[in-house]
């Protein structure tokens, strides 16, 4: 898993990641949305074009960073997520407390 | 352009130019043959009338001589005696139309004193010259010969008395004792000679005339019997030269024409000129140039139509003779379009024509019959060896088929091995192979072969080389029994004669030892990084087919971690550029140098592009096949540990490592691939032997340590079991199983959602906790979601 460039869209701060994450990759995505957090941002959106595999580790990162977020009275987005990402936050039941957009000119 | 045209285009200006030269050469010479004999004949002509004249001047001259010899030898002189002298030489002269004597005044007793005689119609009559009214010595015909002191001719005159008769006077002076006494005189008529002079005719209307040493003209058809003006006044009234241009001639005669512009009629004419001797007088033929020229006009025109005529002639012979020859060549032509056409039945006459036509329209009949014999052949053969192309195709096809042609052949240990192979045959079907296949243990078998000979009969003993390899290696015998066991059977029945090069190689996955056993065949490349590719050497043996009792060396070699191997048969190094060289050791090694550390299907294929860019030009007549293995270098602690069979399946103890998670994801969809399932399914089985390692590794471990756990993949018809044991703490797997329900909140607490996932995942799940090889999580995936059986 990598963390790729991030920019920013109107009041949100959009993270671009890419490859696995899992287990093994979670903490270290935890640690990049934790840093976005710190640095003040409250809108995170998470671009997951990149990802082609999430297990529920990356979902419990997902969750804390929302949580955080909403703490903030921020919030969160994920972005364009593949099919199977897709399917992981829908059989999750995770699809209905993130909003979930196809591209970043959509975020809100 | 026809036979016909071309013969006609070359024979025609050729005959015509020689014709020309012919016709032209022969008649310039007729012309100057003609012009010569005419000028000959005219100066003839001119030559001869002019004696005539000159033999009647001279007569007459020595008439007036003889009287005035007579006169003076009279002693004493007495003019009756001169008198009858006169009358008498009158008398006896027919020519002479009158004569005096006329005396010098004083020189003789005579006084003045000149009786003149001539001839009248009524006979001689008699006049004194000395009279008053004529007084003689004032007269030219008296004075001139006295001042010349010689016989001289005078212009000549009319004579009015006498009827008007054209005269000329000759006077020669009397001599006596050496004084001058007198001038004796004949005149002559001029009659006869105008009369003479205008019966010549030259031609039509060419003609002659006199001209006088005065220049008058006598004659002349358009200037009288004597012309009133000389050739000068003629000339002063002129306005061209050509006057002169006759003055001149007329003063300078000669033999030969002068071609100018007759002044009189102002025609072009042929001017000849003879002198007459006795008078100093010029006889001048002139005659027309048209009437010369006319004869050689006809001679021209006769030329040209014999010219004509053998022109037409000829031409009508090179037609006839041409025709003779194109005819035949046309029917040939059209023989050879119908043949184009495709119609080979038609067949020419081969009785006609010259014999070389004759004998080429035998061979065209000869062509026409062979070539539709050879198309029925042809056309028969073709469909026969279209069923070959096919077979040969399916043949092809089954032959790649058998070749390992999906890669990674073993996904289990492609943390440990890379490997790839290819065969590019020469022809449709290969002679060479490749094979790799799983031994007992972490083993597996490697073989090269290139069978002798090309195409169907190499391919048949291919795949026979191939089965018996397989056959016999799986029995896990050693390397070189292998060979021998191999080599017995092939050689038993091998009525062909041919042969197998092998290279068979045993290779260790865990250690990269390995036992070659190499069969006549190309030593197989070391490929380490950073250094230059080196050949294995090898223990060598005869090929396998050879002898039915032999027995094979073994060569033993361990690749080192990161090292690669290439095999290949001698495709490779024989391949010839256009030049004939062959690809060879050097370059295969140079080749393959830059590549060592790429993966192995970049070495492979690499190599191959390179060859064929060396032998482009499709001569290659020898099957490529390439194989190439590399034992990975590997993090230690990220080994699969072990790989096994069990069951049917497959067993590998992995180490309890998150981050080994990736490696069993892709295991477990290489293995999942083979047995058909979709991607979508693929991912599901990933993520549920994800979530269910993940739960072992940080659950029953606590987080990543040295432990190792299994993964026994289970291959079943309808699907794939998925076994994951571990020697850790157990849990309550029910409890945590539906600690989630799959109803998120933001405040939902961590935990039970993988293996809520896992359980969505796939068809089934069964935890097993402390049995005797541990903790089990089994799950099973059915392809496209069979129900779970009871």
């Amino acid at each position: 898993m990598q963390i790729d460039a991030t920019k920013t869209e109107g009041k949100w701060t959009v993270m671009a990641v890419s490859g696995r994450i899992d287990g093994h990759t979670a903490p270290e995505f935890e640690a990049a949305c934790k840093a976005q957090l710190d640095k003040g941002t409250v809108w995170l959106a998470v671009d997951l074009a990149g990802v082609q595999y999430m297990s529920s580790a990356g979902l419990r990162v997902l969750l804390a960073t929302l949580k955080s977020a909403k703490g903030k009275s921020g919030g969160m987005a994920l972005v364009s997520p593949q099919e199977n990402v897709r399917e992981v936050l829908e059989i999750s039941g995770f699809s209905s407390i993130f909003s979930i957009v196809a591209d970043v000119q959509k975020l809100s | 352009m026809s036979l016909r045209s071309r013969l006609l285009a070359v024979l025609i200006p050729t005959i015509v130019l020689l014709l020309g030269i012919v016709i032209f050469a022969s008649f310039r010479k007729s012309e100057q043959t003609v012009l010569e004999q005419i000028n000959a004949e005219t100066y003839q002509l001119a030559s001869s009338q002019g004696v005539q004249f000159d033999i009647l001047f001279e007569s007459s001259q020595k008439i007036a001589d003889g009287v005035a010899v007579a006169i003076a030898s009279m002693d004493p002189i007495e003019k009756s005696s001169v008198e009858r002298l006169l009358r008498n030489t009158l008398e006896t002269s027919p020519n002479v139309f009158g004569t005096t004597a006329a005396f010098v005044p004083g020189a003789t007793a005579l006084g003045r004193f000149s009786p003149y005689f001539h001839r009248t119609s009524h006979g001689v009559a008699f006049t004194s010259l000395a009279d008053p009214a004529y007084d003689y010595p004032r007269w030219d015909w008296y004075k001139t010969p006295l001042e010349r002191n010689g016989g001289t001719w005078g212009e000549p005159y009319f004579d009015r008395g006498g009827g008007n008769v054209l005269m000329t006077t000759y006077s020669v002076p009397i001599r006596a004792s050496g004084t001058t006494i007198g001038v004796a005189t004949v005149d002559i008529s001029l009659e006869d000679l105008v009369r003479r002079i205008r019966k010549v005719t030259v031609g039509e209307s060419g003609f002659a005339f006199v001209v006088t040493s005065d220049g008058h003209l006598i004659a002349h058809p358009t200037e009288g019997v004597l012309s009133q003006r000389t050739l000068g006044q003629m000339d002063e009234d002129s306005t061209d030269g050509s006057m002169r241009q006759l003055a001149e001639l007329i003063r300078t005669p000669g033999p030969d024409f002068v071609e100018m512009i007759d002044p009189f009629t102002r025609r072009s004419s042929w001017v000849i000129c003879t002198p007459l001797q006795a008078t100093g007088w010029t006889l001048t033929v002139i005659y027309p140039s048209a009437e010369i020229l006319r004869p050689l006009r006809q001679l021209k025109s006769n030329v040209a139509v014999v010219s004509a005529i053998i022109l037409v002639l000829l031409v009508a012979l090179i037609l006839l003779v041409s025709a003779s020859v194109a005819s035949p060549i046309s029917q040939l032509v059209k023989q050879a379009e119908q043949y184009s056409r495709g119609a080979f039945d038609q067949r020419l006459n081969t009785n006609e024509g010259p014999t070389e036509i004759r004998r080429l329209s035998g061979a065209f009949n000869y062509m026409g019959k062979a070539i539709a014999d050879q198309i029925e052949t042809v056309k028969s053969t073709a469909a026969q060896k279209e069923r070959y192309r096919q077979e040969l195709m399916i043949a092809a096809e089954i032959q790649q088929s058998i070749l390992p042609r999906i890669f990674p052949p073993f996904p289990e240990f492609q943390d440990r091995l890379d490997i790839y192979g290819l065969t590019k045959p020469a022809r449709e079907v290969a002679g060479d192979y490749y094979d790799f296949f799983r031994l007992p243990g972490d083993r597996i078998a490697i073989v090269v072969a290139d069978v002798s000979g090309k195409g169907a009969p190499s391919s048949l003993m291919m795949a026979m080389t191939r089965m018996l390899v397989r056959e016999i290696a799986e029995r896990n015998y050693q390397p070189a029994e292998v060979m021998r066991r191999v080599n017995h059977m092939l050689a038993r029945d091998n009525v062909a004669g041919m042969f197998v090069t092998v290279l068979y190689g045993e290779y260790h996955l865990n250690t990269g030892f390995t036992r070659f056993v190499c069969a006549g065949h190309n030593p197989p490349l070391h490929l380490r990084p950073g250094e230059k590719a080196a050949a294995i050497h090898m223990k060598t043996n005869l090929p396998v087919a050879v002898l039915p009792a032999t027995h094979f060396h073994t060569t033993e070699f361990t690749l080192g971690p990161g090292e690669a191997l290439l095999l290949y048969t001698d495709g490779v190094t024989e391949a010839m550029d256009a030049q004939g060289d062959m690809f060879g050791m050097e370059r295969l090694m140079d080749s393959v140098g830059p590549l060592s550390e790429r993966p192995c299907v970049e070495i492979a294929e690499g190599l191959l592009s390179v060859v064929e860019k060396f032998s482009p030009h499709g001569g290659r007549d020898d099957d490529i096949t390439i194989v190439t293995l590399r034992r990975r270098k590997e993090e230690e602690h990220m080994r699969v540990v072990q790989v096994a069979e069990c069951h049917g399946g497959i067993r590998m103890e992995l180490p309890a490592r998150t981050g080994m998670l990736g490696k069993i994801c892709s295991l477990a969809e290489a293995v999942g691939r083979d047995i058909g399932f979709s991607e979508g399914e693929l991912y599901q089985i990933s993520l549920a032997l994800d979530e269910v390692a993940t739960n072992v590794i940080m659950h029953a471990y606590g987080g990543d340590t040295n432990e190792t756990f299994q993964v026994e993949f289970h291959p079943r018809a309808d699907g794939l079991c998925v076994t994951v044991t571990d020697y850790g703490m157990p849990f309550d797997f029910e409890a945590k199983l539906n600690r989630y329900d799959g109803h998120a909140t933001i405040d939902q607490p961590i935990g039970g959602i993988g293996l809520f996932l896992t359980r969505k995942s796939v068809d089934g799940i069964w935890y097993e906790p402390e049995t005797f090889e541990g903790n089990k999580v089994t799950f099973v995936k059915y392809l496209q979601k069979q129900p779970v059986p009871p």
